[in-house]
């Protein structure tokens, strides 16, 4: 009796197992006027690969953007290309697009809505570092950040030459 | 905290060790990854995620280690078991280190809650209560508030654990963007299903030590076996109760428009 209860509660645990796919942070942007904001979604993992197809979802408030009751448009304009093209609005406020970064670069995303009453317009830059190479992105000094990474290292030093030198002390004293 | 006795100097105290570590790792994570990532919005969201895997991986331990002392014997993990406090004072550093990034970095600040998605701030708000919790856990970790609460009160505090516990599930399932992975939710479910099974046999002693009744063998089996089941259910519940965010762009995920 007990282990066809185990087995049905690991069955029921393993439900939710079966859809894959694959991950995707959200990013919050706010239109150009404010009013506005939308959750974009970039898979494959937040960071696409050039040469390789990638999905962009902008989840919009449904109520605000009705899908038979607006006009969406997405300009790309990457490094070498610029390319603009009209794509549908979902019932649910999500706006699907999909599309193929040519080469490694930074690429400025522009999301435009116009409903009936207003203009909402969107802007994201989107880096592509992976994948087929192009135009490498402008290399960024940080130099907190070199040093925080060394300091950090030294700090683990410094612990690990402690430690040791007060192992016995310590294994005798930190006991509960 | 780090006072378990007034003659116990720092150098000696396991306790201290784990603090600092703690902190230099929070800067060499943030100091690598922006060393390693050019965009500013990735650099934020690997820091998010990797500051929630380690305050969860932290939590974990800091909720294992007890059960599991109940199973092997407490002087076999005494030292862990000093350590546990520290270990969980880090996991509620990292935990608000990822929340204040989330918030404040990914999301632009407190007044972007208000125009997500409802299941998505749903979510944030989970997260909120558990790190809300493990705060005041990690307020309360030091013996002079142990002693002024008295332990059976300062206990009871602590159980609050649990309800921070599902609430994290809850906000991991909803917005976690690594759950939809099939080896995520399985290494997630190996992971909870053996501290519940813990947790379950440790439960079921302390009965049988109150009630001498309860105390065969194979009733402490049984009720051990009981609660783990009831326990596994509870978070099988959870995909069936909320769609997950991810989830419900399953959809968008087939189609969308493709150029």
């Amino acid at each position: 009796m007990m282990r066809r209860a185990a087995l049905l509660a690991l069955s029921l645990l393993l439900v939710p197992l079966g859809a894959a796919h694959t991950a995707a942070a959200h990013v919050v942007l706010r239109d150009s006027s404010d009013t506005l904001s939308s959750v974009l979604h970039i898979n494959p993992d937040d960071d696409p690969i050039a040469g390789q197809e990638a999905l962009m979802v902008f989840d919009l408030q449904a109520s605000t953007v009705k899908a038979n009751d607006s006009f969406v448009s997405v300009e790309i304009a990457g490094p070498q290309s610029n390319e603009s093209f009209e794509v549908s609005a979902e019932e649910s406020g999500n706006i699907p697009v999909r599309y193929t970064f040519q080469r490694q670069g930074a690429y400025t995303i522009t999301l435009t809505i116009r409903t009936s009453s207003q203009i909402y317009t969107f802007q994201h830059t989107q880096y592509v570092t992976r994948g087929v190479s192009g135009e490498s992105a402008e290399e960024q000094n940080h130099p907190w950040a070199e040093a925080g990474f060394v300091a950090s290292i030294s700090v683990f030093a410094i612990l690990m030459v402690v430690g040791l030198r007060y192992r016995r002390e310590i294994h005798r004293k930190s006991v509960m | 905290m780090l006072e378990p006795n007034k003659n116990l100097p720092l150098s000696h105290n396991s306790r201290f060790y784990i603090l600092c570590a703690s902190f230099a790792l929070s800067i060499g994570i943030a100091s690598l990854l922006r060393l390693t990532i050019i965009s500013d919005q990735l650099y934020l969201i690997r820091l998010e995620q990797i500051y929630g895997v380690v305050a969860l991986i932290y939590w974990y331990i800091a909720l294992i280690l007890s059960p599991l002392s109940s199973a092997v014997g407490k002087e076999r993990l005494r030292h862990s078991l000093f350590a546990r406090r520290a270990i969980g004072v880090s996991a509620a550093y990292f935990a608000v280190l990822h929340g204040s990034v989330a918030l404040f970095g990914q999301l632009g600040g407190l007044s972007a809650i208000g125009s997500l998605p409802g299941r998505f701030s749903f979510a944030l708000y989970a997260g909120l209560f558990a790190i809300i919790i493990l705060l005041i856990m990690a307020a309360t970790s030091f013996d002079k508030v142990v002693r002024r609460m008295t332990y059976p009160r300062w206990k009871l505090l602590h159980r609050l654990v649990y309800a921070a516990g599902i609430a994290v599930l809850i906000h991991i399932w909803l917005i976690g963007t690594h759950a939809v992975y099939t080896w995520v939710q399985l290494i997630v479910l190996a992971l909870l299903s053996a501290l519940f099974a813990l947790e379950s046999w440790r439960i079921s002693g302390a009965l049988a030590h109150k009630y001498p009744s309860l105390s065969q063998r194979d009733t402490r089996v049984a009720i051990a076996i009981t609660l783990w089941l009831l326990l596994t259910i509870i978070v099988a519940a959870i995909p069936g109760i909320f769609t997950s965010y991810h989830g419900a762009h399953a959809l968008v995920l087939a189609g969308g428009n493709i150029l």
